[in-house]
């Protein structure tokens, strides 16, 4: 694919540092074994931002730490000035971040609408329920027509736009995703960036997401990082780091 | 085949009772992945709680139905919290090796406190006839009132917010973490539930059968294969194994013999594992 | 004979095996160990008896009482110095057996046949000890008898009615002390047939005592010409049995019997409550004698018939005595099994006794075949041990009950034979 620079919009937000979502010297893994050896990352208001590396360097692990889902074992995780560390996930997500997991991420029983209705589980205003069901219909009117359609018998690509639709249910400030385009043919994947790139663009959500595909990745975010083994890597404006030769050689496939 | 509607009555009684120890696994299993080998004895310490219920306080198990399952809900929730939580996620080896101590420790505790002597509740015993069917009253109502309870069950998990937040861990744990639901509160909730099902089914069978303290396995090795059947974790696919399980137990002896019947559910097991490995209802665990 | 030198098992691993054995074994082990009075100098080494006993499982309810009968024996044993009835022996009076305190050595075996053969070889080989007593059941005693036969050890075994177990097997070191299964549900056929019922049903467990009863009851039916319209086996690990009991009334008999042990009993019975099913005759194996029968089922119990091998009411040596003593020490009239416990333990004490000797196993094994004797139990006689039913007991008797009201409270009446009733066999089952 080749460079679109003007896919992505300018950020919307302001460029203060540290004030949105700060992670600083994260260490976590699971049971005994360490697989986070001490990330730092930032994601900025309105910001798009990628992590790309190797499988197996850590990536998903590193979000599921960012939402709380394991424990962090050492450093600090802040939002909005608010420290998350000592936070259960349910709690994180009520700070106003959405989690979209790897994968078939949907409750393969239930139906569109009840998938939406879950996403609205801490929204306890029937109003605002009813209008980020709107929302979410209107972003994605695909979903629209089959409200009453259960997950498991929608196509990976359905799947992961009712994905994204529940997440966006709470009107988050922002949205992580694992992934997103994880077992998606090429069309599929334009057409989930475009999804996201509309996110960001028309709700004004920042986007922190971790892809295998470091090209697209790239192409459709303001900045990126680079992770390797558990540690930080390289760092810097996502179409600075296209250019950048190490990166290209490493994980762009020349 | 002589009497098929006597046939079929008395399947849907025993498949009745099934269900409620069989949802109750199933639903523990799909929230956690847990096999709970202790989930008879629940059944049998229901069974107890009513049966001591009648002998001192002349308590109807009708009754006695309410407090044992509130009893045993709270016995559910807090092993649970205490101790069966500590396994969750983690392999199944450990899990069943976890609720294979407890079974043991339930079942010879029991075995010291309510001694091995076999008891039973004799209420409602006189048979009614309808239809050509004839029946006692106890089995009559031990299948009313296990119908109101699933029902009740399904209702609950379709309808009120902790039932969503139940069926939404059992989905997906990820996803119902992500949607800010305290899986762990789900967990115990459902854990709590299973045990006040079992406990149910327990009082029923103290009417229409007879207790002792080992009674838990051999209720659990039959659910079991209803689970599995079903397909780990679908509560509907439990349902309806369970009265598959209860009608071809009937059927069977009476069509085949009584040594051949209690084969059938594994001759149905094997096919559906070898047409339909995930069960009647089941979604695949590795799509999960 | 290796040296009886104790070698203690290692139970401390955790593994799963000593998982089930710890949570139920040992503090019985440690229990019974506590009943030896203090009466015994330091240096008088305690006569180590083993057995196996279904104290979990199936058969947990019967075997548990088998246990209390051989705990009661060695308390009485190590107390008086006899057994009750038994004072006249020669070297008794002294505290224990042969002046040895006697320890009893008792595994569970979960009901499950392997499991005894297992803890049989374990209590012989690893635990080393001095004498043994038999498990409970036929199927259980069944599958012991070739270890015991190889370990060359005289044992007396309480409750196997089967006969199979012994005929022609010649077996040299194991005898019977329960009334043979051939002689179950006395009195059943003949009553059915001076009432003119035509048709029976036998249903029962398909396992080994079940078995042969049915077999011995499918030979009386036949000799006195009763018409068997329904003959069936059904798998052990069975919880409702309406199905077979529907079968039963399909198949138009006016008499049903068979089971197999207590469960059976109670099943088959509100099976049969439950479908409105009538027959004239309901008679049933084992639950019947016991009181759990009766306080489970209530009023459904009325009329219901079966045998016991024993009831508190009989008058052998000693019997009385061991009625209050049970009463005393655990509460409650004992039944059948607990006696059948004490009176086999009281036929290894009489063959040890009178061999004045606990290593001389042949001689022992000779007096204990060739003995003619009463227990608390029962009579006692086997076959000769160059017969080829060896073993097999000759003596025992065994009385049909009833269920039946008095003064408003449901009671076990004798109802057959003629010279042991004290009621009435009321005719048809109601």
């Amino acid at each position: 694919m080749a460079l679109e620079a003007d896919r992505v919009a300018p950020r919307s937000g302001d460029d203060a540092h540290g004030d949105f979502l700060m992670v600083e010297d994260i260490v976590s893994g699971y049971g005994r074994q360490e697989i986070l050896h001490g990330i730092s990352l930032e994601v900025r208001a309105g910001e798009i931002v990628a992590i790309i590396g190797p499988n197996g360097c850590g990536k998903s692990t590193f979000l599921k730490a960012v939402m709380r889902f394991l424990p962090a074992w050492q450093g600090s995780i802040r939002f909005q000035g608010a420290d998350l560390t000592p936070l259960s996930p349910d709690k994180t997500v009520r700070r106003g971040i959405s989690f979209v997991p790897q994968g078939h991420a949907v409750f393969p029983d239930m139906t569109v609408d009840e998938h939406l209705d879950m996403g609205a589980w801490i929204l306890t205003d029937e109003q605002k329920k009813r209008t980020a069901r709107e929302r979410a219909y209107e972003l994605i009117p695909r979903l629209a027509e089959r409200k009453r359609q259960a997950a498991k018998t929608m196509s990976g690509g359905e799947q992961q736009m009712l994905s994204i639709a529940r997440a966006l249910m709470t009107a988050p400030e922002l949205l992580i995703l694992d992934e997103p385009t994880l077992g998606l043919s090429p069309k599929l994947v334009d057409l989930t960036f475009e999804t996201i790139l509309e996110v960001n663009r028309r709700l004004g959500v920042a986007i922190l997401m971790v892809e295998q595909n470091a090209a697209v990745a790239l192409e459709n975010s303001h900045r990126g990082y680079v992770l390797e083994m558990g540690n930080n890597k390289y760092q810097g404006e996502s179409a600075e780091l296209l250019r950048d030769e190490r990166v290209r050689r490493a994980y762009l496939g020349g | 085949m002589d009497h098929p509607l006597q046939l079929l009555a008395n399947g849907l009684v025993v498949g009745a009772i099934y269900s409620l120890v069989a949802v109750g696994l199933s639903l523990v299993f799909g929230v956690m992945r847990v096999i709970n080998i202790a989930h008879g004895d629940f059944a049998m310490l229901g069974a107890y709680v009513a049966f001591f219920a009648w002998d001192w306080l002349g308590l109807s198990p009708l009754v006695s139905l309410l407090p044992a399952m509130a009893i045993l809900f709270l016995f559910g929730a807090g092993l649970q919290r205490l101790v069966i939580e500590r396994v969750v996620g983690r392999p199944l080896l450990a899990s069943l090796m976890l609720t294979f101590g407890l079974s043991l420790i339930i079942w010879n505790s029991s075995q010291v406190a309510f001694t091995t002597k076999l008891r039973g509740i004799s209420y409602l015993t006189e048979p009614v006839t309808f239809l050509g069917v004839t029946m006692s009253q106890s089995y009559i109502v031990g299948f009313v009132l296990a119908l109101i309870l699933t029902g009740a069950l399904f209702a609950f998990l379709k309808f009120t917010a902790p039932g969503k937040a139940i069926r939404a861990t059992s989905q997906n744990q990820d996803v119902a973490l992500a949607c800010g639901i305290d899986v762990r509160r789900a967990r115990t909730l459902a854990f709590g539930i299973g045990a006040a099902l079992a406990a149910a089914a327990g009082t029923l069978i103290s009417m229409t059968g007879f207790i002792y303290p080992y009674m838990g396995f051999e209720y659990l090795a039959k659910t079991f294969t209803i689970v599995v059947l079903g397909g780990l974790g679908s509560v509907a696919g439990a349902l309806v194994a369970a009265f598959a399980y209860g009608l071809l137990e009937s059927f069977g002896t009476a069509m085949l013999s009584p040594r051949i019947a209690p084969a059938l559910p594994f001759v149905l097991l094997i096919a559906i594992m070898i047409f339909r490995p995930s069960g009647l209802f089941g979604t695949s665990v590795a799509d999960r | 004979m290796c040296s009886r030198k104790y070698v203690p098992s290692n139970d401390t691993g955790l593994t799963r095996r000593n998982f089930i054995k710890t949570t139920g074994v040992v503090a019985i082990g440690t229990a019974i160990a506590g009943h030896i009075p203090t009466i015994f100098a330091q240096q008088k080494k305690p006569l180590r008896i083993g057995a196996s006993i279904s104290l979990t499982g199936k058969y947990a309810r019967s075997g548990e009482e088998q246990h209390k009968g051989y705990m009661l024996w060695a308390k009485h044993v190590n107390e008086l110095g006899h057994s009750y009835g038994k004072a006249d022996l020669p070297n008794s009076g002294e505290p224990g057996l042969l002046g040895r305190p006697v320890e009893l050595i008792v595994l569970d075996d979960r009901s499950d046949p392997t499991t005894g053969v297992r803890l049989y070889n374990e209590l012989i080989h690893s635990r080393q000890v001095d004498l043994l007593l038999g498990p409970y059941s036929s199927a259980v005693t069944n599958a012991v008898a070739p270890i015991i036969e190889n370990a060359q050890i005289p044992t007396p075994n309480p409750m196997a009615s089967s006969t199979a177990i012994w005929e022609g097997r010649n077996l040299q070191w194991q005898v019977q002390v329960q009334p043979p299964g051939s002689r179950r549900l006395p009195g059943l056929t003949q009553v059915a047939m001076e009432h003119g019922d035509e048709k029976i049903a036998i249903i029962y467990e398909d396992s080994e005592f079940p078995r042969n009863a049915a077999k011995a009851l499918r030979a009386r039916a036949k000799e006195d010409g009763l018409q068997i319209v329904l003959d069936t086996a059904y798998p052990v690990k069975i919880t409702d049995w309406t199905p077979i009991v529907q079968q039963v009334m399909n198949s138009g008999a006016t008499v049903l019997a068979g089971g197999g042990y207590l469960p059976d009993a109670i099943g088959i019975t509100r099976a049969t409550r439950s479908l409105g099913y009538q027959p004239n005759i309901l008679s049933l194996l084992v639950g019947v004698a016991l009181p759990d029968y009766r306080d489970t089922l209530g009023k459904a119990a009325l009329t219901v018939t079966g045998d016991a091998d024993w009831t508190p009411n009989v008058n052998y040596p000693g019997a009385q005595k061991y009625v209050e003593a049970y009463r005393s020490e655990y509460g409650g009239v004992p039944e059948y099994h607990s006696a059948g416990g004490y009176g086999a333990a009281q036929i290894l004490e009489e063959a040890v006794r009178r061999a004045g000797t606990v290593d001389d196993f042949e001689k022992i094994r000779d007096i204990m075949f060739e003995l003619k004797t009463t227990t608390v139990f029962n009579l006692y006689e086997v076959a000769p041990l160059d017969s080829p039913d060896s073993g097999l007991q000759l003596a025992a008797n065994r009385v049909m009950l009833q269920v039946q009201e008095a003064d408003g409270k449901l009671e076990n009446a004798v109802v057959y034979p003629d010279e042991a009733a004290n009621a009435q066999w009321i005719y048809p089952f109601q």
